[in-house]
């Protein structure tokens, strides 16, 4: 863990092992860390129903964050019906200039969009939502990585911060999953997806960027956090200056985004680093569907 | 082993669907085709080196963009093949803004990472074209330019707002170009690697775009000029007939910063069709708009006055395209 921190800081760990991979096509870079065989077989087994069902359960948090904080609504109202448990906490956030409340809206757009256009996906089989616990999951992250007075809700930076959170883990899974999709048209979809994904967060890094140490520090605090959690791997990279350089785009020396399996995206979510946890964190009961264990 | 699996198996025969699929656009492509061949012995081309020998041409051409306005010259030579074409104009952008020159540095590290990495990965698969296809950063912007409403003058190396709307062309359309390539990647690491260059290119388009919002209506008004010009040139015959309505004049696959579709007060950071995902492009779309021509037999112009490398600019257009 020591030995991953000082290449993490010396430039986020482009080891010469981790560059020869991505010299072979960003091939799953889990060829260089032994998984827990039960879990990467898992993993493979996984079908496409399955993938976009743990996307689904994602979608449901990051749109009611997003939601919540730009137009102080929730997907039921939306909607008009329950997509399943009640979602706890969030409010309205106060922004500073209605360029910053226009794109958190749009995000919230995209996102109501996803949960519609995933749940057709998953027809019959889609996953209802599971509880969700906003209140209890950025405490718990505040803690965990040391973050004084961290409140997504009541700060528009820490709103900023907050989406970074999850969604830059919605990224990295959505980039992980394209191999195993079996469908051609699923996975154009889901590349549509991780377009959109990959917008929300370059626009929102680079307002975190923009802002300066204090906001920068901050984010790097919540990418050592996902760091810890989600395996020995040194992958995750916060929004800031290396260098003459900015890093909002989180990529390894071909310019690639790395990827994570669903099993490390749940430690982030659950915040746990153990393997086999089902439940913690935003999703006190866990996720809902086959694809719901670290 | 890869191709022994059931998988990889199924993934060839669809392949070979759409390789039928596209025997008209085959067929037309007499300069490439011996004519004693026949048709069903042919291979298809649009092999994975293939895709991503397209996605070189426009990542050569946001490579010389960026590396000319932040550093002041272009790729090394080691870069751009044993007989490139030329690039005509960019020079270096003076920034007046520390936080958007850290900004490019690390998007021009990243297309120049794009360039080597898609260089390494194709080089020796056959029916490749490696070399630097011939670029112009100076006519094309004009051309643009005018269509914008930005005068006929448009130079984007003239200051730090022009260069942000000279990127703001740019990169959602790299972004729609990965994801129109998302369905013809066959090879398990070939779409791993095609899904983190598309996040990449998201990521600096999403970047752009706030940092356009956030410079206020002036810029708004200006990218949104852009979109609509890159809209009129896409070939309207691939136009979602659905989406002409909502989009109006920017085109149905262009959504302007302004022009929000779900909530009043919406600054759209990320361009998405009514699923919200970023929408695909199949190549020809891509090549009217780096081609600022419409025309469905377009082969050259705007940014490629030669045209580009690769064979599938011969492969497609868009009456022959899957998504037609």
């Amino acid at each position: 863990m020591e030995q991953i921190d000082q290449d993490r800081r010396s430039l986020f760990g482009f080891s010469t092992g981790q560059a020869a991979l991505a010299a072979m096509g960003a091939v799953a870079a889990s060829t260089a860390i032994p998984l827990n065989e039960a879990v990467a077989q898992q993993a493979e087994s996984s079908t496409d129903i399955d993938i976009f069902n743990f996307a689904l359960n994602l979608e449901y948090l990051e749109t009611d964050y997003y939601l919540r904080g730009g137009l102080g609504m929730t997907v039921d109202e939306v909607f008009r019906t329950s997509f399943g448990a009640p979602v706890k906490g969030g409010r309205k956030v106060q922004f500073s200039n209605r360029a910053r409340e226009g794109m958190i809206k749009n995000i919230a757009g995209n996102e109501v969009a996803h949960i519609n256009f995933v749940r057709a996906i998953t027809g019959s089989q889609a996953s209802p939502r599971p509880p969700i616990d906003m209140d209890a999951g950025f405490a718990a992250v505040a803690a965990a990585a040391g973050l004084s007075n961290f409140d997504p809700f009541g700060n528009e930076m820490d709103f900023f911060l907050g989406g970074m959170l999850f969604e830059d883990v919605g990224v990295s899974v959505l980039k992980g999953s394209a191999r195993k999709l079996r469908s051609l048209t699923l996975r154009e979809s889901a590349a549509g997806l991780l377009g959109s994904e990959g917008y929300h967060m370059g626009a929102i890094r680079s307002v975190i960027y923009k802002m300066g140490d204090t906001w920068r520090s901050r984010a790097a605090a919540l990418s050592e956090f996902r760091d810890r959690l989600d395996g020995p791997q040194d992958l995750d990279q916060p929004p800031v200056k290396v260098g003459a350089m900015a890093n909002i785009t989180p990529t390894n020396e071909n310019g690639i985004a790395f990827g994570r399996t669903p099993q490390h995206a749940l430690n982030i979510i659950y915040g746990n680093p153990a393997q086999g946890v089902m439940a913690g964190g935003f999703f006190p009961e866990g996720f809902n569907g086959n694809i719901r264990s670290t | 082993m890869e191709y022994l699996s059931f998988d990889s198996t199924r993934r060839q025969a669809l392949r070979m669907v759409s390789a039928g699929l596209m025997g008209a656009g085959l067929a037309g492509c007499a300069n490439l085709i011996p004519q004693n061949v026949g048709l069903a012995l042919l291979p298809n081309p649009l092999t994975d080196p293939a895709v991503f020998n397209f996605a070189l041409n426009l990542e050569y051409l946001e490579a010389e963009y960026y590396r000319r306005g932040v550093y002041g010259k272009g790729l090394p030579e080691e870069l751009i093949g044993p007989n490139p074409g030329p690039v005509r104009g960019g020079r270096r952008v003076q920034f007046r803004t520390p936080w958007i020159a850290e900004m490019f540095a690390e998007i021009t590290e990243d297309e120049t990472n794009h360039v080597k990495f898609i260089r390494r990965t194709i080089s020796s698969s056959p029916l490749i074209e490696i070399n630097r296809p011939a670029i112009d950063l100076q006519t094309s912007f004009q051309m643009l330019g005018a269509q914008a409403g930005l005068g006929p003058n448009f130079d984007p190396f003239a200051d730090e707002e022009s260069y942000i709307l000279g990127a703001f062309i740019f990169e959602d359309v790299g972004v729609t170009a990965y994801a129109g390539g998302a369905d013809l990647i066959a090879d398990d690491a070939s779409i791993e690697a095609a899904a983190g260059i598309l996040a990449i290119e998201a990521y600096h388009a999403g970047a752009i775009r706030a940092t356009i919002a956030e410079m206020g209506p002036r810029m708004v008004a200006a990218a949104d000029g852009i979109a609509r010009a890159r809209g009129a040139a896409e070939s309207p015959n691939n136009r979602r007939p659905n989406r002409t309505s909502v989009r109006g004049v920017a085109g149905p696959k262009e959504q302007l910063i302004s022009q929000g579709e779900v909530f009043p007060g919406e600054v759209v950071i990320s361009p998405t069709d009514p699923q919200g995902r970023s929408f695909p492009r199949p190549p020809q779309d891509v090549l009217n708009i780096v081609f600022l021509n419409p025309d469905k037999d377009a082969k050259r112009g705007g940014f490629f006055p030669n045209g580009v490398q690769g064979v599938v600019r011969h492969a497609m257009h868009p009456s022959q395209s899957r998504r037609a």
